[in-house]
């Protein structure tokens, strides 16, 4: 392995390579090797999610995780999302999608709606200490939701929100906002002042200039905090099933249920075809908005 | 129907005539039993507790310290279940003390006479029982593949002095001697058996429920830290981290002459065809140490207000009591019932011996229940690091006993 | 009336998120912070005083060290790996190639995993008698070992790999991103210049990503202190207590230790810890561009 890379700095004496267009073949070569490295890293893991998810529990005792599935089955796909059983019922998990997008997709609106005020109020209409304000936003991120389950649960219950799916909302929400308002800030900042100073002088107040003049620049911005907010709410543990009750449940409480049980034989199969659909809604999202949240970051989304 | 009703119509008659509900309430109800064997258990539980009126709500949370979590966190949100898989000893007087629980003596009157002292006390908050203990599991366990014994032409050995020689021979012949799963829940079991061996009850009470320090820096405990010390090289490299039931794969396919696991093991011989007491051989290790460390499968009766709730919980009590309910349900979990007059028929071999321990009294709540959990924890961590590390024994000894010192 | 509104519109318009943001997080971790300072068992409570008892008791607790010790092990690893592997791989992205949305979509497709995920499956990758050990085995090198998840000295990396395989796609976003918004004119410079691409990038172009790396440093260090649930999925803290991080000491100390009072002890004192490093960063950063 090591040969090929150390004769690479020093090619000079080997004619052929001398030439510039070999060169550069050359180092074409290295980076397409290099980036071929780096797809196998990234992508072997979700070949061994799909490839097990479809062989049945006999061939995966045998065989390790690496190889085609011989005869290939979506039994388990089918028992991951109707039949696996999850303690005395047995539905599979596709009971609590619904649950986890009723949850999801209110919290993940009404948290980036926030944000985008938010960091238009820092940006382009700042005041005395609105660094401090950011900072502060940014800084109290830090704390580990584990501790701050009881106060929540209080709070929740004073407010006659435990247990519902709006007290769920309310929660994402708020834990939302400080990730929602660093990213439109830090978007805002890259918009010129001139136009917004072009408008204010014509008259026009701060919530017209925000729909008519700052969001239709932000599309892109937008579909970042949609991705981000979705994923991280789709994806919580936590929150769900601390204040969720069992017909309010998302999925990701389902599945822990079904991947995490200590006791018993483990279904590898099962688990990782439901590990699959679990995460399907959000690997959609980022395929069929991948090209957004690449251009999105390109306007300047993140630019701190 | 009543033909249906089978083996559980007792439990139904004697539900219906010990509480006469009133209301037919709801108990939602949270519980960390997930998997096949013991959701067939629970099927059990909840088939004869609909059968007095009342209706079952399911509520699994994977993983008890997670559905602890969220049982406490649904308790500070003001919306208890209505009943809760809750440990006996310590962790349910925690919660008895803040108010958090009701009691059940209505339905309870002759628990005392039916119940192990040791489970009795346990369950009881200022006298009155809080929670109805539903089945109970040995931890101290010595499992054998009876067909390595048998190839290596050793029988099960008594004391750990024993095992440790018959090491040599399992490993000549190409066997793992112990099949460990390196996590400290697991590690705790080979630990207290150690215990027990080096001081006997006494010792094991000493060291795990008082945490006195002389004892955890005597002789005694030397010696356990030296035996300790030898588990390094019984077991195999993969050891650490890895699963309780994957390690149990290891002896059941004869990978490994031993293992010392909870009763709950069982239900992966039953599983692989295997009959535990024959194919794979048990003991309660070290054999005549009189102790069997045991844990308790129980629930707890939140402080609900609503009549109709209540009642919920009283018909659950009583279903969970019920002789029947008991006998069926501990079949098929692999544990053995806690009522000590329960009908014997039927179980496996080594039930047979844990339910002859339980009715000698040799029953031993395990230390998490009856130890400030900082204090047992901290132990527990230290014997976990010093399993994991190249600490000589008395480095071991002095860092577990400071350790648990801090925690004062 | 309305010139107020006018003139303050933009502290209105944020005041309720401040005001939620207030309670909900500084509220809440002056709430653990009083928990810390009384005897909380199962349930909070403040009637038990203790003064800084927990925080004795905390500092005495060897697991504790070792969990503080792993939070910066395994913070700092997993920054610096991530972010120079994530800078790397952007770099060859940019390097004009064919299919890039197909290579940045796999470097990508992870951050759609959450923790527990990624934890799941690199613990099934890691295991030596189901992954890829056993896949070196088949291909012949019998020798071959990967221990990561069973030795106490690597196990971090294990932490280390699963985290970066599941964040490395954002932060090679963010810099490819900063890439392309720099001047195509400084490398028509540079190659006037003679200068080499590595220099270009070590000493012009990388300096120029500065506002980057805030965005980056930020997020990334939200991913450690929130790193319970990888913790769980894929070492359970072990082997012993060696993968053990604050997080999942605080959760352990609440709820298999009923002992609120040390856990809160401990989420003060990592909460202190990681502002002590980030704030003077936050601030030096932020008044660059304010």
């Amino acid at each position: 392995m090591s040969a090929p890379t150390d004769a690479m700095p020093r090619p000079a004496r080997s004619g052929w390579l001398t030439s510039r267009r070999s060169k550069a073949i050359l180092k074409r070569t290295v980076l397409y090797l290099l980036l071929a490295l780096v797809a196998f890293f990234f992508a072997g893991p979700l070949y061994i999610l799909l490839s097990t998810s479809f062989k049945t529990m006999p061939e995966i005792q045998s065989g390790g995780l690496m190889s085609l599935p011989h005869e290939p089955t979506a039994q388990a796909w089918v028992t991951a999302w109707g039949e696996a059983c999850i303690g005395i019922t047995c539905g599979g998990l596709k009971g609590y999608f619904g649950n986890s997008m009723v949850m999801t997709i209110p919290a993940v609106l009404i948290s980036v709606m926030i944000g985008a005020i938010n960091g238009y109020a820092l940006a382009k209409w700042p005041f005395p200490g609105a660094r401090f304000v950011f900072a502060a936003l940014v800084a109290g991120n830090f704390v580990p939701f584990q501790v701050v389950l009881a106060p929540v649960a209080v709070t929740l219950r004073t407010l006659g929100l435990f247990g519902s799916v709006e007290g769920l909302v309310l929660i994402h929400v708020i834990y939302g906002i400080p990730i929602t308002t660093m990213l439109f800030r830090n978007f805002f900042l890259s918009v010129p002042n001139d136009l917004i100073k072009a408008a204010r002088i014509d008259g026009a107040g701060f919530f017209w200039i925000f729909f008519r003049i700052v969001l239709p620049l932000s599309p892109s911005v937008i579909v970042v905090a949609l991705i981000l907010q979705f994923t991280g709410i789709w994806n919580d543990f936590l929150f769900a099933v601390s204040f969720s009750n069992p017909s309010s449940a998302p999925m990701t409480v389902a599945l822990n249920n079904l991947v995490n049980s200590n006791f018993g034989v483990k279904e590898y199969n099962v688990h990782m075809a439901a590990t699959v659909i679990a995460a399907a809604p959000t690997l959609i999202l980022y395929i069929l908005l991948g090209r957004y949240f690449l251009r999105g970051m390109t306007a300047g989304a993140v630019k701190g | 129907m009543l033909t249906k009703l089978g083996v559980l119509g007792s439990a139904m008659a004697f539900a219906l005539t010990t509480t006469t509900p009133v209301f037919a309430g709801t108990a939602e109800v949270i519980h960390w039993w997930t998997t096949g064997g013991e959701a067939a258990a629970l099927k059990i539980l909840v088939e004869a507790y609909e059968k007095t009126g009342n209706t079952w709500k399911d509520n699994p949370v994977a993983g008890g310290e997670a559905a602890r979590m969220v049982a406490r966190t649904r308790i500070l949100g003001g919306d208890p279940p209505t009943s809760m898989q809750w440990q006996v000893g310590a962790p349910l007087m925690a919660l008895a003390e803040e108010g958090q629980l009701n009691d059940i003596d209505a339905a309870a009157k002759d628990w005392d006479k039916l119940l192990p002292k040791v489970i009795a006390d346990n369950a009881k908050f200022e006298g009155k029982y809080v929670t109805a203990p539903m089945s109970i599991h040995g931890h101290n366990w010595l499992w054998g593949n009876q067909a390595v014994l048998d190839d290596v032409g050793i029988a099960m050995p008594k004391t750990w002095d024993e095992l440790i020689a018959s090491a040599d021979k399992i490993r000549a012949k190409g066997y793992i001697p112990l099949a460990l799963g390196g996590q400290s829940w697991q590690e705790i079991f080979v630990f207290e058996s150690i215990l027990i061996d080096v001081g006997g009850r006494d010792f094991l009470t000493k060291v795990t429920y008082d945490l006195d320090d002389a004892a955890l820096r005597s002789p005694e405990m030397l010696k356990a830290f030296q035996t300790f010390a030898k588990v390094r090289d019984l077991v195999d490299p993969g050891s650490p981290s890895r699963d309780w039931n994957i390690t149990g794969g290891m002896l059941i396919s004869g990978k490994a002459a031993y293992m010392i696991m909870g009763d709950w093991l069982k239900g992966e011989f039953v599983a692989a065809n295997k009959v535990p007491g024959k194919d794979i051989a048990c003991e309660v290790f070290p054999a005549g140490g009189k102790t069997l460390v045991f844990g308790t499968d129980a629930f707890a009766m939140t402080a609900v207000k609503d009549p109709a709730a209540r009642e919920a919980q009283l018909a659950l009590a009583t279903t969970i009591m019920d002789p029947v309910v008991q006998k069926e349900f501990s079949l098929r979990k692999g544990s053995i019932p806690p009522r000590l007059d329960v009908d014997k028929t039927g179980f496996d071999a080594c039930a047979q011996i844990a339910m002859g321990e339980a009715a000698e009294g040799h029953l031993f709540l395990v230390p998490d229940n009856v130890t400030d959990a900082t204090g047992i924890g901290a132990l527990v961590d230290q014997m976990t690091t010093f399993l994991h590390s190249n600490m000589t024994p008395e480095e071991g000894m002095t860092a577990m006993a400071d350790a648990v010192a801090a925690t004062r | 009336m309305r010139r107020f509104l006018q003139r303050h519109v933009s502290q209105i318009a944020l005041s309720p998120s401040l005001a939620l943001i207030a309670i909900f997080l500084y509220g809440f971790i002056a709430y653990t912070a009083a928990v810390s300072t009384t005897n909380s068992k199962a349930f909070p409570r403040f009637d038990n005083f203790v003064g800084l008892e927990q925080y004795w008791r905390l500092f005495h607790t060897p697991r504790w060290h070792v969990a503080f010790t792993n939070m910066f092990l395994f913070g700092g690893l997993f920054l610096l790996v991530t972010i120079s592997l994530g800078l790397v791989i952007a770099i060859l992205i940019d390097q004009r190639i064919r299919a890039e949305s197909f290579f940045r979509s796999i470097v990508m497709y992870p951050m759609a995993m959450s923790f527990v995920v990624t934890g799941i499956i690199w613990q099934w990758l890691l295991n030596p008698t189901l992954g890829i050990e056993v896949m070196v085995h088949q291909l012949g090198f019998t020798s071959f070992r990967l221990d990561w998840l069973t030795n106490p000295d690597t196990v971090i990396w294990a932490l280390v790999v699963a985290a970066f395989w599941q964040g490395c796609g954002l932060v090679m976003a963010l810099f490819l991103a900063g890439l392309r918004g720099i001047d195509e004119d400084i490398w028509k410079a540079a190659a006037v210049d003679g200068i080499p691409a590595w220099r270009v990038y070590v000493f012009i172009v990388i300096p120029m990503l500065a506002p980057v790396f805030l965005t980056v440093v930020v997020l990334l260090s939200l991913s450690i202190v929130r790193a319970f649930d990888l913790v769980v999925a894929l070492t359970n803290g072990g082997p012993g207590v060696s993968s053990d991080l604050p997080s999942v000491f605080m959760f352990d100390m609440a709820f298999r230790r009923t002992n609120l009072g040390l856990s809160a002890a401990s989420a003060v004192v990592m909460l202190c810890t990681v502002l002590a490093i980030l704030i003077p960063y936050l601030y030096a950063e932020t008044r660059e561009r304010a």
